[in-house]
């Protein structure tokens, strides 16, 4: 028999919105990886979402570089806190909530926790981050933050989807 | 009268509970989970459509998707679903099905004259018939379009669920036959991640009845036990109901998945359809062949079906498809068939057109005719006898059933999607897959393989290859099958030369006939030969009749089938529905809107939506009961009398940082910016490298090294990626990087002469006189204590700062500017009063004045041309010919009779010729009402305009057949001097 929405039970996905991060996007004039410009410091995530291009998340205390362009290094750090939303999307069928909208390989061998990647989710572009197992966040523009979230509940809902 | 009937215990559903369903409005029971075909044969349903062109009668004829003509509608919930195979259809409780194609029903079809009419209708009429006389042809499009096609188009949008996913494999099998089964437990056991799809309910039907053993199972048994194991493997992905619908390019595959046919209980949103978007790196076809039927006179009548549909309903359903069955063959399996409907209880008949063969089906209690044929049947509403001639003379034999063999064609579809070129075997009689291309392999029936051992063999090796081929080492154990052996034999055709109504495409109503005055006519390839006759064209793609088609093209060519060769097989291999391809994407989210961060403050202003490219801007706030044009004029107004906030939000913006930023404007924008100050912003017009305007903005200067670009807010995206690329690729010595940022910020504009006391209420940081806070100047400080950058441009022309803060704290700005802005009694303003205020000041805009042809000389801007450097676009505009006075340049345009209101979309023509052809001097791009000049207004574009200002033109709309005079003028109509936004 298929599985139901019924079946499988409401928490099978959950949509929830990442609040209270702080973001920064560095980026390097010689192109560089600006990584190393958050130190060793730790509680912020770094994902590659270019070529010389590095998000920088913090979570909850962590300090990050302050916004400006430091002409010795050629280092731009911007401010990108209100940018974007992001959304966790959690649960057993997180994965096939996200199948459903991204091309990309999901298996664990090509996208294991911890990986980024910048790509398609159906019309929209979006940072997918695997943050646990059965976790994905997805960033996008925050003007399309409303539209994303009804798409994630629309693409849910056949598995039973909550809001967080 | 059908003889059909249930054989209790028979079937895969036995013991499934009953359930009721209607067809044309007679009730019948039926069992969960058969196919509607099953129901309405067991019911006694003979007639069950009407063909396309003459309206024959049509029965079940098939027990799949190769079904070419019990098609019927199926009345949902979610709107009606026509042209649906009954075949494909899973039963369920309260199913209602409808014929279609027929008036007043499919058993009594006042529209079967054309039947009787059928010698003025032969295929490709149309070519040659409704030419004449030309007058008449409205008369015979409304007449055509009533009785043309097949069901009707439903008229209430679809509310059915469709979904789809994304999925990658290693390797993908297509068909759940034996060959399919035994490939894909090889490959899962070594490793690989595996999908097998089969657009059936259940894996090894071809199996279901087989008297061979495999591994000392029966086979379908075998098949069960393999599809257990398969099961438990993490690593396969089973799919049933799905078909491989197309194979496209890089491993990249479609499968449409049926989920359910049922509607949903109320509130449950299971989806009914799934597309599978599949990359896969190899492909096992194992997509098994296809019976091609007999051909002979009336071989259309309901009660004709191909042998395997007729024992498949009695393996599957446990249905007896008929009391007096008659098989016509030409291969022992026919007589296999036979025997097992004779064993169920049917009196079966078995005409064959060899000397000899199997006993079989004599020793289970059919009559066995040798060297004898079925030539002809009869009974109009479905077979009641059958002709039958032979070595024992002619006669009519009394036959509700007549289950017809002609050989098999393997089901080359999917195969020949990746490539591959099917060869015609001669010693088979069928065509067989020709070479492969890297990444597919065909496998067991498909690739003319009939004999179960031999089958499960060379899935066996196709499998290990196919691992090898992806660096898995598999087992090369081949299970052992017993007493299998080759069931399709060499096949037989018909003598069909002279014969009427023999029908090849049984959908299309194409017959042998047809395909010979095809060839007659000179129609020689067989895509022609297709085209022109339909043949192949239906619903059904011609799967069970192209075979048999290519033979009749053949004896008509006097030519091998060989040489006819097959069409080309395209996707998708099944019809898909509309949706599954659209899959679940409602307007909203094919095409995602953006919104500002003040949008719920719009919406509870009132303001009416504008859909302006990716975003939601509010267009107007109406008050009261304003009409739009009152709501407009009060904006326009309020702004230039006072002040006005707008949400700008949407303009784009790019940070730029570096050493040789200033290097990189000079080169991006026609002016020069060797000189812009920090703090101070700079006008920029921006080319394509033909010299035609691309995008303008101002760029802010906010450090040294650091700047702050605007662009439009529809060119934010397309501006940014040509930066990059030309930093990236053409100029990657400059020391320059940029980010975009418009979703960072917020920006409102404070417009009118009032703006400066507004913003002096809440500035923190900065002074806003003229003198400490210039026209194009830039401020950083804090505004309502928000921090914030301030930038002092004009797109109104009147006094004008552009806020710009944290974008999650937009809200908050728009609510402190709105408050701060009470005692002005400062208004919101939208996009379309915006429109009229840039117009009044003579502003261009892209993608109206500025609109893919126009460059900076021909909109007035000559003067931003750099002389002194170069600039992309420079070659370009050096042209003589872009400067040439005779091109399309910007004028204004106003009534002559300042009452009077200029028509849309208007040409500007000379007034002693209005309506010679190509007389156009030129058209209007923007036109407005405006309330400050009490007038219409508009911006054109006119062959030489800036020398023909004081000229007398008419504006003429021709198709709203209105022509008003009008004076062109210069273009600024408002403040031409710009005192208002500088002081």
């Amino acid at each position: 028999m298929a599985e139901t929405a019924t079946s499988l039970g409401a928490t099978a996905v959950v949509v929830a919105e990442r609040l209270g991060l702080t973001k920064r996007l560095v980026k390097r004039i010689d192109g560089s990886d600006g990584a190393e410009v958050a130190g060793a410091a730790t509680g912020i995530e770094r994902h590659a979402v270019g070529p010389g291009e590095t998000l920088l998340v913090a979570i909850g205390e962590a300090e990050l570089p302050a916004p400006g362009y430091d002409a010795d290094t050629g280092t731009l750090v911007v401010e990108i806190s209100s940018s974007q939303v992001v959304f966790r999307l959690s649960g057993e069928k997180a994965q096939a909530v996200v199948a459903k909208a991204a091309a990309i390989d999901l298996d664990d061998r090509h996208f294991p926790v911890l990986a980024s990647a910048v790509c398609r989710f159906g019309a929209y572009r979006v940072l997918l981050h695997r943050a646990e197992a059965n976790s994905y966040d997805l960033h996008v523009d925050r003007s399309l933050g409303k539209a994303l979230r009804d798409y994630l509940l629309d693409l849910g809902a056949e598995f039973g989807v909550t809001e967080g | 009268m059908s003889g059909a009937r249930r054989i209790p215990g028979a079937g895969l559903l036995a013991g499934a509970p009953p359930v009721s369903f209607c067809f044309d409005g007679h009730r019948h029971t039926g069992v969960a989970g058969e196919s509607l075909a099953a129901a309405l044969i067991a019911n006694g349903e003979r007639v069950v459509a009407r063909s396309f062109k003459y309206h024959r009668p049509r029965g079940v004829m098939g027990i799949g998707n190769e079904e070419p003509g019990a098609l019927v509608t199926i009345a949902r919930p979610t709107g009606d679903e026509p042209n649906v195979r009954a075949t494909t259809v899973e039963l369920y409780d309260g199913l209602e099905a409808r014929g279609q194609n027929a008036w007043p029903s499919v058993r009594f079809d006042l529209t079967a004259v054309n039947d009787v009419l059928s010698p003025l209708f032969p295929a490709g009429f149309y070519y040659k018939t409704f030419m004449e006389p030309v007058s008449a042809w409205p008369f015979y499009e409304r007449m055509i379009r009533r009785i043309a096609g097949l069901g009707e188009v439903p008229r209430v949008a679809d509310r059915e669920i469709y979904t789809s996913t994304h999925a990658h494999a290693d390797i993908l099998v297509a068909g759940g036959g034996a060959a399919g089964l035994q490939a894909a437990l090889i490959a899962a056991r070594a490793g690989a991640r595996v999908i097998l799809a089969d657009e059936n309910p259940w894996f090894g039907l071809g199996l279901l009845g087989e008297t061979a053993t495999i591994d000392g199972l029966p086979a379908h048994d075998w098949a069960r036990e393999v599809g257990k194991e398969l099961a438990q493997f993490e690593n396969v992905t089973l799919l049933k109901r799905t078909s491989v619908a197309g194979r496209y390019e890089q491993g990249f595959v479609i499968l449409c998945q049926n989920l359910r046919d049922a509607p949903p209980a109320a509130g449950d949103p299971m989806p009914r359809w799934r597309l599978w978007k599949l990359r896969v790196k190899q492909t096992i076809i194992a997509t098994g062949a296809i019976e091609r039927p007999l051909l002979f006179a009336n071989n259309d009548r309901p009660g004709v079906m191909t042998t395997s549909a007729a024992v498949g309903y009695l393996d599957r359903y446990g249905v007896l498809v008929g009391g007096r069955i008659m098989v016509a063959a030409g291969d022992d399996a026919a007589h296999d068939a036979a025997a097992r409907l004779a064993r169920a209880g049917a009196q079966v008949t078995v005409v064959d057109s060899r000397d000899s063969g199997s006993r079989i089906a004599l020793e289970a209690g059919a009559s066995v005719e040798w060297r004898a044929r079925a030539v002809n049947t009869r009974g109009r509403a479905g077979v009641t006898t059958v002709r039958i001639e032979g070595s024992a003379g002619h006669r009519w034999v009394p036959a509700d059933i007549v289950a017809t063999s002609g050989g098999w064609s393997p089901a080359l579809h999917l195969y020949a999607q990746t490539g591959g070129k099917p060869v015609w075997d001669d010693t088979r009689q069928m065509f067989i897959p020709g070479t492969t291309e890297q990444g597919a392999v065909t496998v067991g029936a498909c690739n003319g393989t009939f004999d179960l051992g031999a089958a499960l063999g060379e899935a066996t090796s196709a499998a290990v290859k196919v691992c090898e081929a992806i660096r898995l080492t598999a087992a090369a154990r081949s299970p052992v099958a017993e007493n299998s052996h080759d069931t399709a034999g060499a096949g037989q055709w018909s003598e069909v030369r002279g014969r009427k109504r023999c029908f090849v495409d049984i959908q299309n109503d194409v017959t042998v006939a047809d395909l010979d005055l095809a060839v007659q006519e000179g129609y020689r390839s067989i895509e022609h030969v297709k085209r022109y006759t339909t043949l192949g064209m239906g619903t059904d793609q011609g799967k069970l009749g192209n075979v048999n088609g290519v033979k009749a093209i053949a004896e008509a060519r006097g030519e091998a089938m060989s040489a006819v060769g097959t069409t080309r097989f395209r996707p998708p291999y099944v019809p898909l529905p509309m949706g599954v391809v659209a899959a679940h994407l409602s307007p909203d989210q094919h095409h995602p809107m953006r919104r500002t961060a003040a949008h719920q403050l719009h919406e509870a202003a009132g303001c009416v939506w504008l859909n302006a490219g990716a975003w939601l801007r509010p267009q107007f706030y109406r008050r009261g009961g304003e009409t739009d044009l009152e709501a407009v004029n009060r904006e326009v107004l309020a702004v230039r009398r006072n002040v006005g906030l707008v949400d700008v939000s949407t303009l784009g913006k790019i940070e730029i940082a570096g050493p040789d930023t200033i290097t990189f404007l000079n080169r991006v924008y026609t002016n020069g910016w060797s000189t812009l100050k920090v703090g101070m912003g700079r006008y920029g017009l921006m080319l394509r490298e033909d010299g035609i305007v691309f995008d303008d903005g101002v760029t802010m200067r906010l450090g040294e090294q650091h700047f702050v670009m605007s662009t439009t807010s529809s060119g934010a995206g397309a501006v940014y990626e040509w930066l990059t690329m030309l930093l990236e690729t053409r100029w990657r010595d400059l020391r320059v990087t940029l980010m975009p940022v418009t979703e960072q910020w917020f920006a409102a504009a404070l417009a009118g002469p009032k703006a400066r006391e507004v913003l002096g209420r809440v500035a923190e940081g900065f002074e806003v006189s003229n003198d400490a806070f210039p026209f194009m100047g830039g401020r950083v400080g804090r505004v309502a204590g928000i921090p914030a950058r301030v930038f002092r441009i004009s797109f109104s022309g009147e006094l004008s700062y552009e806020i710009n803060v944290p974008a999650d704290r937009g809200e908050e700005l728009w609510t402190a500017l709105l408050d701060a802005g009470r005692p002005e009694e400062m208004a919101p303003y939208g996009l379309e009063s915006m429109g009229v205020l840039r117009l009044e000041k003579g502003h261009f805009v892209i993608g109206r004045e500025a609109e893919g042809r126009t460059n900076p000389y021909d909109i007035g801007l000559g003067r931003m041309v750099s002389t002194k450097k170069w600039f992309v676009g420079k070659e370009a505009l050096d042209f003589p010919e872009m400067k040439n006075p005779r091109r399309r340049q910007l004028v204004g345009v106003v009534p002559a009779n300042k009452t009077e209101r200029l028509p849309s979309s208007a040409h500007l023509v000379l007034p002693e010729a209005p309506d010679k052809v190509g007389g156009s001097q030129g058209w209007v791009a923007s036109m407005a009402w405006s309330p400050t000049l009490d007038h219409d207004i508009a911006l054109a574009l006119v062959e030489g305009g800036h020398a023909r200002t004081g000229e007398r033109l008419l504006a003429y709309a021709p198709i709203a057949g209105k022509k008003v005079a009008v004076d062109l003028v210069a273009p600024h109509f408002y403040d031409p001097d710009g005192g208002r936004q500088s002081g």
